[in-house]
């Protein structure tokens, strides 16, 4: 055989050779079929301004929607922040198993503008804020406003302080990320609420009006009802998992990381995270745990090196936990218009579960 | 071949892809399957002239489009999408080489070729029919399914997708620069690859 000088047009030709040919007439259908039986991955912090509100249930989403002058807040937070580390609680009252109404919210002190519990620059300041007892970072509270409890950016009723959309309806369960924080006679708590059906915002609300009204109670979780199994994780509220795994101040016992088996998959693929920081947040590789009730991805070198050495896909035990310490590294990698708040995204990366070890299993 | 979901409506105007994504980042699955159905067939056809195998080729592409459904709602800008889907097809192409230990170094001095390693060789797009072209051809086969999985990706970008390098990289992930080199690289392996059999 005589060999010529191999061209582009060699090779182009050996590549459009190689690939003629139509995929098989079912493929379309095949891929749709896997499509519907497969769930999507959906982030805590999502885009915001894109998507139908009609299957936007995280509430994650329109915190960012609403989160468009981020750098002022962090600024202006910086300024007013007045934690309460001297005031002494009225009693708040009784914490419930789940997350009722326990009271009937129509403050006196609501602007007449203001179809919702919030606080007000106009109403006379009283000499300590109410704050709930029990409440403080790492804790649960549910909303017992009935009227819809105004949720702020900054723990203030000034005009900097943006009123974020929607209120809050009363049974929302919180997760408390900071506070109490006292300001203009009022107790603020930073807030992530989750749960509902339509996405609500992240950031400050106030424990209660200047009368002692609540506005939110403690809400204690029994964590036998969260299971860290591998259905719970993937069905579950994945803040009550990180609630779950952090031990209280009464305890102070340590809590095992959980262990979990099951079906694992991990690819290559351009992950398009919002977030970066930690080594586990890999833009170029993801892992699936996959269960019936749906599926959680997994971050860890541990996991995920292992496809430099082949495929993963098939039976592992898994370690892992909530909370690593990797998550105060997480940064936003948005642009500054829509960056959600630093805190938020800590606490998203917080609910990432990170492994430790991962074993195949027959 | 015309599949029938391939021959629905053209994605166009204001039902164009940038809403489909947006669509189906929500949740609509129809929206997928509209953009599956305008993917398809460049999908396996980029698939197809990385991996070789047909079948290999469809399993490719059906996980390549189910990881991009999966992983829509992290996809935060939904105009990058043709690049971030490409890139999971040769992430998922270059799995498939992986998984099945089809990879054979070409610094290898002296590779072996056994009769039964020819593939058809389809000559209706070469210009030359004659005996040395097609002997060619089918020497050009074998040397592309001894390049590398990233080797074979970064050719079939450029030949058979025709992609500037410029989107070569944003596919790969890789600096322009970087992306020029490994492309002539490639070239060069398959030169190399070509000649173990003279």
């Amino acid at each position: 055989m005589n060999h010529r000088k191999i061209t582009d047009r060699d090779v182009r030709a050996a590549f459009l050779a190689r690939s003629s040919g139509a995929p098989a007439v079912d493929l379309a259908e095949r891929i749709s079929a896997a499509t519907a039986s497969t769930r999507q991955s959906r982030p805590l912090i999502s885009v915001p301004g894109f998507g139908s509100a009609a299957t936007a249930r995280l509430a994650w989403a329109a915190v960012l929607a609403a989160l468009t002058l981020a750098i002022a807040g962090i600024l202006a937070l910086g300024v007013g922040r007045n934690p309460i580390t001297s005031v002494i609680p009225r009693e708040s009252p009784a914490a419930t198993d789940k997350p009722v109404a326990t009271s009937s919210a129509e403050p006196s002190d609501v602007p007449s503008d203001e179809p919702s519990v919030a606080p007000s620059q106009s109403a006379s300041p009283a000499s300590s804020p109410f704050v709930v007892a029990g409440l403080g970072p790492d804790t649960l509270g549910v909303v017992v406003a009935t009227d819809g409890l105004r949720v702020r950016r900054l723990p203030t009723v000034g005009e900097e302080s943006e009123r974020l959309e929607p209120t809050l309806p009363v049974g929302v369960p919180l997760y408390v990320v900071d506070g109490p924080v006292a300001a203009d006679g009022y107790a603020w708590y930073q807030v992530q609420p989750y749960g509902a059906d339509e996405p609500l915002p992240f950031g400050w609300i106030a424990a209660g009006s200047r009368d002692g009204e609540p506005w939110i109670e403690q809400y204690r979780l029994g964590c036998d009802s969260v299971p860290l199994s591998p259905e719970g994780l993937a069905s579950g509220e994945s803040l009550e998992h990180l609630f779950c795994s952090i031990p209280s101040e009464n305890e102070n016992v340590p809590i095992p990381d959980p262990e979990v088996e099951g079906h694992v998959s991990c690819v290559f693929a351009n992950v398009d995270y919002m977030i970066s920081g930690p080594e586990w947040i890999e833009v170029d590789r993801y892992c699936e745990f996959q269960t019936e009730a749906g599926s959680f991805w997994l971050y860890g070198k541990p996991l995920t090196a292992l496809l430099d050495e082949g495929a993963v896909d098939g039976r592992y035990l898994v370690v892992g936990h909530f909370d690593d310490p990797g998550a105060s590294e997480c940064r936003s990698t948005g642009g500054d218009g829509d960056a959600p708040d630093p805190a938020q995204v800590v606490l998203s990366c917080r609910t990432h579960f990170v492994v430790t070890e991962a074993t195949p299993t027959p | 071949m015309t599949h029938p979901v391939v021959a629905d409506r053209p994605i166009s105007g204001a039902d164009g892809e940038l809403a489909l994504v947006g669509r189906a980042r929500s949740g609509d699955r129809h929206a997928f399957d509209r953009i599956v159905a305008a993917r398809l067939p460049s999908a396996y056809r980029l698939a197809r002239a990385i991996v070789g195998d047909a079948r290999d080729a469809e399993d490719v592409t059906q996980e390549a489009f189910l990881s991009a459904w999966r992983s829509l709602p992290r996809l935060r800008e939904p105009a990058r999408f043709e690049a971030w889907f490409a890139r999971i097809l040769v992430n998922e192409a270059r799995m498939s080489i992986r998984r099945r230990g089809r990879v054979m170094s070409v610094s290898i001095d002296t590779i072996a070729v056994r009769d039964d390693d020819r593939r058809p060789w389809d000559v209706t797009g070469a210009a030359d029919s004659s005996i040395d072209a097609i002997a060619q051809g089918d020497a050009l086969q074998r040397a592309i399914d001894r390049l590398t999985p990233d080797q074979r990706t970064i050719l079939a970008l450029h030949h058979v997708e025709e992609r500037p390098v410029a989107e070569i990289s944003a596919v790969l992930g890789v600096p322009v620069g970087t992306a020029k080199w490994r492309l002539h690289e490639a070239r060069a392996a398959l030169v190399r690859a070509m000649e173990t059999q003279r």
